[in-house]
């Protein structure tokens, strides 16, 4: 991994669009700024990684009935939820 | 594949075979997170279902559950950016529409929403995107039962039941 110093207000470049600004430093705390390209996704890695985890269990491994779906609804209890 | 000047895509999915009208494409830009290869999606909706599916064009093979969130929770709200709404093309909010991802257990009644970061699709443009909601209001697993406990739709849907069972009686 590349490593690199910055001061507060310093800021790296990422190719020829994507900008990151080191904007405040506090204790360990480090506030950041990142200018990119609007379809470039930016997000906390561990966001990230808990909606991608969540997107793959979702992921239909089998047949889903939709009527069995609004069934089980229907049917459920208040207090079984 | 053309019928009657329409352009059709075959696809053979989880769902069956499925003639997917090449007019009724949503293309996401950058994916839906994890799956960045695939672009091209389509709904396929149920009469009278709360659920839809959202089925891969690129990879039929890969297929979700959506739900429209505000039928889980009832003050739902998806605020998007300058950038996101960019990124769709909206020019009215009228223009999107916001599903959730449904994840199902082998215990269906187990299933759950992820409501921090829905799918949003500008259904004029045919253009769609998963976002990620800022803060701790909302999170990947909601209980949709337990959700719709506390919502008007299920009152609705058993009242309807109801209905329906009284009908039958009296028939």
């Amino acid at each position: 991994m590349l490593v690199l110093t910055r001061k507060v207000d310093q800021s790296i470049m990422i190719g020829d669009n994507i900008r990151i600004v080191v904007v405040d430093v506090r204790g360990d705390q480090v506030k950041i700024g990142i200018d990119a390209p609007r379809d470039v996704l930016v997000h906390r890695h561990e966001v990230y990684e808990d909606i991608q985890a969540e997107n793959q269990r979702a992921v239909l491994t089998r047949q889903v009935d939709l009527g069995v779906l609004e069934r089980t609804i229907r049917e459920s209890k208040p207090h079984n939820s | 594949m053309c019928k009657d000047g329409v352009d059709y895509v075959e696809l053979q999915t989880k769902l069956g075979t499925m003639q997917v009208d090449e007019g009724k494409i949503i293309h996401f830009p950058v994916g839906i997170l994890g799956f960045s290869d695939n672009h091209r999606y389509i709904i396929v909706e149920q009469e009278g279902s709360a659920f839809s599916f959202l089925q891969s064009v690129d990879d039929p093979e890969l297929s979700f559950v959506v739900i429209m969130p505000e039928l889980v929770c009832c003050d739902y709200s998806v605020q998007l950016s300058d950038e996101d709404i960019d990124l769709l093309q909206i020019k009215s909010p009228e223009d999107g529409k916001v599903y959730g991802i449904v994840t199902i257990p082998e215990n269906v009644a187990e299933m759950t929403v992820n409501l921090q970061a829905p799918v949003v699709i500008n259904t004029k443009e045919r253009i769609g995107a998963q976002f990620i909601i800022q803060g701790d209001k909302y999170h990947t697993k909601h209980n949709v039962i337990a959700e719709m406990h506390k919502n008007a739709y299920l009152l609705q849907k058993q009242s309807e039941a109801q209905e329906g069972a009284k009908i039958q009686e009296s028939v």
